[in-house]
């Protein structure tokens, strides 16, 4: 078996016996099992679809929740390793840095995207008995799309955890990064753009480099089709591109966030001299 | 077998390590002694590339930065605050490590040997210091490396443990493993080390056989004025008796030497291996 094979399955285990990770993870897919039925239960308001308010729930509470989720495990794992003398342990043994990040981020990484499966699993079995099948690909796009969050968020987390000194330092970090991504950002452009009286290509470049809001803008568009709901940048975005374009651009987005926070936190663990 | 040419340790404005060249033969078990601070750990962790250093640092050949992992696979190495993923059991970690070193095996014998096999199915969470110490004896022998680096093995351990780490090192020797080891407890090993290297300030200020070194021992005795005439020539008076005699006496001559100085009050010290050392380096 590969190192980082040997690596991603014992990380995996640990971090399924974590229990800040198992709060956590069992909170998520009581909040979305809970969002399900709160929405279907008030079905058929105001002329959106059961399905509709199902899925504009799960993706506000998959914006709040999954970055968080991915960031705070992420960056507590190496520095936490790192604090404690486990990481000393399993560099001392013959495994290659680079390994040992891909192994850790793998670990991890499984029992992430496990967590968030399993969130909305349950509430796809609500959706399935009270809706039906019909738009089961939308609900499957919206999942594909809080996986790709997550990992954006995990990749971000590793680099902070790679990054910091110890476990609270790379915890506060994540914290940081999750207001920054989910709330200051957002009001940051708005205001940047009223200010500055900002073009609508500019606003949307703006707007879809955080992997949280090309995380909605992807979501909203693949459930509904409809770029309006995005708004006037998000008509203007789809004229430019087409839909399936622009579509095509906020995954690689949130492609491009998962490799590139990868990278550099691979190269910054590598480059520590005194793990 | 382990060779440090040159070796430099340097945090900022201090020097951990200042010029260490220092060649141990395959077989040998030597024990680095020294003051907290002098560099013990800095010098195992080189061996490892867990701690940034100049010069050059050798484990059969092998470089321990460039061709660190054909070094490492050489190792078993046990840390001065060994730590384990808290939520494993002890037998998922030596099979956790196991794996990592690509032998995977029955982890119940390596626990048996550290007297951990009762535990093997506890979480290392419940886990005392010492059995943390145990478990981390008993990765180091994963996969039998032929190098052990050993870093205070015996601290926090119990008397049974201790006599553990004492029967590991004595079957180091007929195994022919090289063994380096960081302690501040020489006069335990006697003869289970075949070396001592005293570290002060980052550098090598002593480097002696053990037996050597245990042919040296002596006691101080202090006695009241005056010597009794039949008292064995071996026993020298020595300066700094403070109104008494102070002699120092060779181990061999001490059982002579006390039955001469029969009817006195006698104050009797026996100083420390380390202190032995550190006298040679005067």
């Amino acid at each position: 078996m590969s190192t980082v094979r040997v690596l991603a399955r014992w990380d995996a285990r640990t971090v399924l016996r974590d229990r800040w990770f198992l709060s956590a993870a069992t909170a998520f897919a009581a909040l979305t099992l809970a969002a399900a039925a709160l929405a279907l239960a008030g079905a058929d308001i105001a002329g959106l679809s059961s399905f509709d308010r199902v899925a504009a729930t799960l993706i506000s509470l998959t914006m709040l929740f999954v970055p968080l989720l991915g960031l705070t495990v992420g960056a507590g794992w190496i520095a936490g390793d790192r604090e404690t003398g486990a990481l000393t342990m399993l560099l001392s043994q013959p495994v290659d840095r680079g390994a040992l990040f891909a192994g850790k981020y793998l670990g991890v990484a499984q029992a992430v995207l496990s967590a968030i499966l399993v969130g909305f699993g349950a509430a796809g079995v609500v959706l399935a008995a009270r809706v039906g099948l019909d738009r089961l690909p939308a609900f499957l796009w919206l999942i594909a799309m809080a996986l790709l969050l997550a990992l954006a968020a995990l990749s971000i987390g590793f680099l902070l955890s790679a990054a910091s000194q110890n476990r609270n330092r790379a915890l506060g970090a994540a914290l940081l990064a999750w207001l920054i991504l989910v709330i200051v950002s957002d009001l940051g452009i708005l205001g940047t753009a009223l200010i500055l009286r900002l073009p609508a290509p500019a606003v949307l470049v703006l707007g879809a480099l955080n992997p949280v809001s090309a995380f909605r803008m992807a979501a909203i568009l693949g459930i509904s089709g409809a770029p309006d709901l995005l708004g006037a940048v998000g008509i203007y975005a789809a004229e430019q591109l087409g839909p399936a374009g622009l579509l095509a651009a906020l995954t690689a987005i949130l492609v491009a966030w998962i490799i590139a926070a990868y990278l550099l936190g691979r190269a910054r663990f590598q480059s520590l001299t005194e793990p | 077998m382990i060779e440090f040419t040159g070796v430099t340790v340097q945090y900022g404005a201090r020097s951990v390590l200042r010029g260490i060249d220092l060649h141990i033969q395959a077989g040998q078990r030597v024990a680095v002694v020294g003051p907290n601070g002098a560099g013990k750990s800095t010098l195992i962790r080189t061996l490892l590339a867990l701690a940034p250093f100049g010069g050059s640092v050798r484990i059969n050949g092998h470089d321990a930065r460039r061709d660190g992992l054909r070094a490492r696979a050489l190792v078993g190495y046990v840390p001065q605050t060994p730590f384990f993923p808290a939520a494993l059991t002890a037998a998922e970690v030596v099979a956790y490590f196991q794996d990592l070193r690509g032998v995977p095996a029955d982890p119940l014998p390596l626990l048996r040997l550290t007297g951990l096999e009762a535990a093997a199915g506890h979480a290392v969470r419940t886990f005392s210091g010492g059995m943390i110490r145990r478990l981390a004896l008993a990765t180091a022998r994963i996969g039998d490396p032929p190098v052990l680096l050993l870093d205070e093995p015996a601290s926090q351990l119990d008397a049974a443990g201790e006599r553990l780490v004492l029967e590991w090192l004595e079957a180091a020797g007929a195994e022919g493993r090289t063994v380096l080891l960081a302690t501040h407890h020489l006069d335990g090993l006697g003869a289970a080390v075949d070396r001592v290297v005293l570290l002060e300030d980052g550098q090598v200020a002593a480097d002696q056989s053990m037996a050597q070194l245990l042919a040296r021992r002596w006691i101080e005795i202090t006695t009241p004025a005056p010597l009794p005439p039949d008292l064995p020539d071996s026993a020298q008076v020595v300066p700094g008796g403070n109104g008494r005699l102070r002699l120092r006496v060779p181990d061999a001559a001490v059982a002579e030497v006390l039955r001469a100085l029969a009817d006195r009050l006698l104050h009797i010290h026996e100083p420390s291996l380390e202190d032995l050392l550190r006298e040679e380096r005067r």
